[in-house]
Order: C-alpha cells, then sequence, then structure tokens
C-alpha cells in the first residue's frame, strides 16, 4: 500500500481529510491561501461570526507563554451581513468545506444568526458558545446544560445545514454538556474551545492581556482536551470534532483514537503558518508506514485491553 | 513573503542587553525586504514566534541583520543561539515606511533604543534613493549605544543620551523639534518608545507627514488571527482596531491613538 484513504464522513459531508482549520487563528483563509492551496485542507471553520460587526477587546490581545498560547481578541469580527456579501464568495472558491462559526449574547441572537445563514452556502454551522450570556449575568451558555440544549434547540429550527455545538472546557462534566447539546438536536459536537486562563507580568506588575482574563490553548492543553474528546464521544452519538493542542500528525490520530471523527487545528497555525499542510502530508506518511488503508477506520479504536 | 530557514552567521553583542544577529541563507528575503518591515521568527525550544525588524538585509550575500534586546525568555533564547543554528524567519512582512515617496528630498529620522535598529536599514534605503537623510537618535546611556557608524554611512547623525554620557544630553525628539527653526523635512520616519511619539505629535508642524512605527504583541504575523490590534483614529474620527502585522507597522502618526 502506498497510498492511504484520508477523507472522512462527517454528518453526510464529505471532508478530504480530517483536519479543520480551527475558528480564530485563520481568519477566512485570505491570509493563509497566500502562502498554499487551501483546497488540500478537510475544511476551514471561520472566524467566529456576530450579528452586527465587533471591533474587539483593546490591546494587549494575546501572549505566547511557555507551553501555550494566551488570547482575548474579544471576537472582533466584519459582522454576518458582511460576511454573506463579501467574504463567503470569496471562501467558496477554495475548494474546501466551509464551516461558519457563530456567537452571540442571547439565545435569539443564536436563533436569528443561523436563520441568516440558512441557505448561504455554508457547509456547515458551529456554534460557538463559549461566550457571556447577557441574559445570565454573563455567566457563558456553554456552562449550563438546560442552555446548552435551549441554545441548540432554537438554532436547530433554523439552520438549514448540519449544526455543530462547539463545547467549553470550563466547565465539570463534558459529557453533560455533550449529551445537553444532542439533546437539542445538534448534528455534531466540536471540543475544545480555550481554557480561561491569565498571565501577570512579575516586573509591570501588570496583567499581560487588557482583558485579564484570556483564553488558553496549544500544545499544553492537548492531554486535558484529549480526556474531553474521549468522555464526550463515549456520551453521545452524534459525531466528535476534536481539538485542542494538536501539532503534528500524530496528535491527529491521538484524537481519532480518543473518538474524534475529524479534528481542528488552531494555535498551531499561529507557530507555523504551513502548519496545516505539513500535517496532512504527515498523516499520509503515518498511515502508509502503519498499514492504516482508511483513516476513518481509527475513529475510537483506542484500545483498552 | 515566505517562511525561510536561515543559519546563525554572527550573533554578539553590540550594548547593553542588545545583540546583533546575522542571518545567512536570507537571499531570498533580502530581495523583498523593505525599510520598517519585520520578521517573524521561530527561536528554537521557543513556543511562539517573536518579531524583529529589519535592521539590513543584503540580496548579494544572502544576510538579513536583525539587532534585539534581552527582555524575556524569546529574546533570551535568541542571544544563546549559536553560529550555524538554525531559525525560521517568516517574512517579510508588514507595510513598511513609505521610502520611494521620498526619493531625492529630505527626510529626518527619529529612533529611540532599540527603534534605531529598524532605522539603520531605512537609512540606507533612503540613501539609496537618492534622499538626504538626517537622524536624531537617542539611548539612556553610553552603554547602550549602537549602530552609530553604520548609521553615519547614509544620514548625518546627532545622538542624545537621557544623562549626556555620549552625544548630547536630553531627548533626541526634543533634538528635533529644536532644530525645526533652521530647517525643515519633507518627512519624519520614527520608531521609538510611546512618550517620544507623544512630544513628536505635540510639537512637529501638521503639515510634516510624520510615520511611526509600533509594537504589539504577535501572534500569526500574517493578519489572520487579529492578535496584535492597534487603535487608530479614521477619517469619520472615529476609533478602529487595525492589525500592527498586516496594516503596520508603520502608520501616519496624526492618524494613531496614543
Ligand atoms: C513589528 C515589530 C518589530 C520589532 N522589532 C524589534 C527589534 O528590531 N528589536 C527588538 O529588540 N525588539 C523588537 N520588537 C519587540 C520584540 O518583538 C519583543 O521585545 C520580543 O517579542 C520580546 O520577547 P521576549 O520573549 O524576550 O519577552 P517577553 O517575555 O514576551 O516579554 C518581556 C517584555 O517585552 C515586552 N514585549 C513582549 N512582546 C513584545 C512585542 N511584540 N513588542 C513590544 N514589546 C514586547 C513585554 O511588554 C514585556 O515587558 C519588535 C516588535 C514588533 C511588533
Ligand atoms: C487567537 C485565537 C482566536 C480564537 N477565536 C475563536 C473564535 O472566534 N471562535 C471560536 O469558537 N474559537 C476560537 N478560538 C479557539 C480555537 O478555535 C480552538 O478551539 C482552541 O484554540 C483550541 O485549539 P488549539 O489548541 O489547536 O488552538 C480561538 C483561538 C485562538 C488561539
Ligand atoms: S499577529 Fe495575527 S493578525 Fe497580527
Amino acid at each position: 500500500m502506498d497510498h492511504a484513504d484520508l477523507s472522512v464522513e462527517l454528518c453526510g459531508l464529505h471532508l478530504k481529510n480530517p483536519v479543520i482549520a480551527a475558528s480564530g487563528t485563520f481568519g477566512f483563509g485570505a491570509e493563509y491561501a497566500k502562502l498554499y492551496d487551501l483546497s488540500i485542507l478537510g475544511g476551514i471553520s471561520c472566524k467566529g461570526l456576530t450579528l452586527a460587526p465587533r471591533e474587539g477587546n483593546p490591546p494587549t490581545r494575546l501572549t505566547g507563554t511557555a507551553y501555550g498560547m494566551l488570547n482575548a481578541v474579544g471576537l472582533q469580527n466584519p459582522g454576518i451581513e458582511v460576511f454573506l456579501q463579501d467574504v463567503l464568495p470569496v471562501m467558496k472558491t477554495y475548494g474546501t468545506a466551509i464551516i461558519a462559526n457563530v456567537a452571540g449574547s442571547s439565545v435569539e441572537d443564536y436563533a436569528e444568526i443561523t436563520a441568516k445563514l440558512a441557505g448561504s452556502g455554508v457547509d456547515m454551522i458551529e456554534l460557538n458558545i463559549s461566550c457571556p450570556n447577557v441574559h445570565a449575568g454573563g455567566v457563558p451558555f456553554g456552562t449550563d446544560p438546560a442552555v446548552i440544549e435551549e441554545v441548540t434547540r432554537r438554532a436547530r429550527q433554523n439552520a438549514g445545514v448540519p449544526l455543530m455545538v462547539k463545547l467549553t472546557p470550563n466547565v465539570t462534566s463534558i459529557a453533560d454538556c455533550a449529551k445537553a447539546a444532542e439533546q437539542g438536536g445538534a448534528d455534531a459536537v466540536s471540543l475544545i474551545n480555550t481554557f480561561t486562563g491569565m498571565a501577570i507580568d512579575p516586573v509591570t506588575r501588570r496583567m499581560v492581556i487588557k482583558n485579564k482574563t484570556a483564553g488558553y490553548s496549544g500544545p499544553a492543553v492537548k492531554p486535558l482536551a484529549v480526556r474531553m474528546v474521549y468522555q464526550a464521544a463515549r456520551a453521545v452519538g452524534i459525531p466528535v470534532v476534536g481539538m485542542g493542542g494538536i501539532m503534528t500528525p500524530a496528535d491527529v490520530v491521538e484524537f481519532m483514537l480518543a473518538g474524534a471523527t475529524a479534528v481542528m487545528v488552531g494555535t498551531a497555525n499561529l507557530l507555523d503558518p504551513f502548519a496545516l499542510p505539513i500535517i496532512i502530508d504527515g498523516l499520509q506518511r503515518f498511515c502508509v508506514e502503519n498499514g492504516i488503508e482508511t483513516l476513518r477506520s481509527l475513529t475510537g479504536a483506542v484500545r483498552e485491553d | 513573503m515566505n517562511d525561510h530557514t536561515m543559519r546563525t552567521a554572527l550573533n554578539y553583542p553590540v550594548a547593553r542587553d542588545t545583540y546583533k544577529l546575522v542571518l545567512k541563507g536570507a537571499r531570498e528575503f533580502a530581495a523583498e525586504a523593505e525599510a520598517g518591515c519585520f520578521a517573524h521568527i521561530r527561536i528554537p525550544r521557543v513556543l511562539a514566534r517573536r518579531p524583529i525588524s529589519i535592521a539590513d538585509a543584503d540580496p548579494t550575500d544572502g544576510t538579513l541583520t536583525l539587532i534585539y534586546a534581552v527582555k524575556g525568555e524569546g529574546t533570551r533564547a535568541m542571544s544563546e543561539l549559536l553560529v550555524g543554528q538554525e531559525v525560521l524567519a517568516l517574512g517579510p512582512l508588514g507595510k513598511g515606511f513609505p521610502v520611494k515617496d521620498y526619493a531625492g528630498k529630505t527626510v529626518w529620522l527619529l529612533g529611540g533604543g532599540l527603534g534605531v535598529a529598524p532605522l539603520l536599514f531605512t537609512a540606507r534605503k533612503l540613501y539609496e534613493s537618492g534622499a538626504s537623510v538626517r537622524a536624531y537618535i537617542g539611548f539612556k546611556n553610553s552603554h547602550y549605544v549602537y549602530g552609530t557608524a553604520e548609521l553615519g554611512r547614509y544620514a548625518d547623525v546627532r545622538s542624545y543620551t537621557d544623562d549626556g554620557s555620549f552625544g548630547i544630553a536630553g531627548f533626541a525628539v526634543k533634538g528635533m523639534l529644536g532644530d525645526l527653526a533652521a530647517a525643515r523635512p519633507h518627512a519624519v520616519f520614527a520608531c521609538g518608545p510611546k512618550p517620544m511619539y507623544q512630544a513628536l505629535a505635540a510639537g512637529m508642524p501638521q503639515s510634516i507627514p510624520c510615520y511611526i512605527s509600533l509594537e504589539e504583541r504577535m501572534g500569526c504575523g500574517l493578519g489572520a488571527c487579529l492578535g496584535c490590534a492597534c487603535e487608530i483614529r479614521g477619517e469619520d474620527g472615529g476609533v478602529h482596531i487595525k492589525r500592527v502585522c498586516a496594516d503596520g507597522p508603520v502608520f501616519s502618526l496624526r492618524e494613531v491613538v496614543l
């Protein structure tokens, strides 16, 4: 065997391979399209979209740490209308699956933004429910299973395409959250979003990130993410898309063995702009070297003997 | 623009806490490099890249020169790079100083501390385009002074230190503003700390265009992650977020919210 089949099926979508660019680290693809052909990707999850344009948080927004990255970009985006009119037509030319990542500050926001995306040509919608719920004192939607179920149900009614709910890891039971999304009608769950972190400069004694708290991602979180993907995959019958600290082809295999149907790669793009093509090439090599004919056969295939 | 594997040719201190790193294998990078642009450097054993300005770039011998201060983990690891060791340099990145607009004209450079580094390359590019260049550069004290000889090849240099231990005592920006009575440049290109830009904004007549280089912590360096935000005043008077890496690092002084 000199060539493995890397393709996967996700909610009826055929992906060339399981590697999807994670939301917020890839913009809308334009910057990376200058570096390589994006049609090699399994898909792209775009920067989080909101109904109205958002300027995001004041600087400083981001910093590297010893083993990961902290960010508080604050959902800066041009808004759903500009996305539909100017951005999506360009993304459709990239020859890969386009996932619209959306966020809101009320259940109604999610229902409205998914309605706007229905029939737009996006292949899938991903609900980012890590944002604060203004009607619940700023508590993130994604930390309460009852709210997860409600927000999913309201969005599901409007979405004409497969709906994926992106879970936050800042919870006690990821399994309960995954189940709530499934109950609400989600076609898939993706996880993990970032862990809430903080950094303080010991010399200036100031917060490094202006927003004080920031999302922690990158290689440091990988073992936590693998555990959560494993727990979520055992709890639900819908596909799980795994992410958190993926840097290498072996990391992709690890997430698939834990139960992921596909994966997303985020922070690695910021460390190496060619991370995705390198990982996809390496996956092909990994399969050939290990006699794996179809990569999708690895989903959930962890041995527990 | 690409991610180039380069090899350390030289890496040595040029002033207190300040190093010069000369990288080989930079022919393609150097051919594209423009004044005020930067390289996003991946240092061995350091996770996130660090943005460093181009202090010189020579397509004929394929070298890229960076001058950097040891501040934290990243630049400390950079200072430990040994001759022959590889680094990845993504770039050249960003929108630099508008050198071409001032060919044959008079440009004054204003640099403070590490901000003098990109001005070395900028002075050379201006000189090569036939501009007449004067440079006002300031350092904390004589221990931190570097680059005066390189700069002297392309510019009429006026050095300042806060305590007068080298050159004139005081701030370079004060010196520049004081000289306006006798002569005027067509433009000012500046790189340095925020207070220097504030003094420049307060003292420089509106009729003289000023361009300044901003710094912010970066992620991708490409314009995708929106990590390197800065606040820019639009023509509508409103404040908008721009990306230091892709929309800058050089902006017009009057549009920056300082
Ligand atoms: C476009 C651009 C060009 C630059 N050119 C040069 C240059 O030519 N020479 C040079 O010495 N430095 C330059 N810098 C600054 C340099 O990137 C930082 O000093 C470096 O990233 C610090 O990394 P560290 O790991 O050593 O410090 P850290 O441990 O990350 O931080 C130490 C201190 O450095 C400051 N710092 C961290 N990152 C940045 C940053 N991106 N910009 C400014 N301050 C920062 C922090 O406030 C902190 O107090 C440039 C920055 C930008 C954005
Ligand atoms: C700079 C940055 C911006 C992000 N923006 C978003 C976003 O807009 N929406 C979202 O759902 N996740 C966002 N994320 C989270 C990532 O998509 C991903 O879930 C997380 O970073 C974990 O994966 P990683 O370790 O591979 O980065 C962002 C992450 C980073 C680093
Ligand atoms: S560093 Fe990513 S947008 Fe500037």
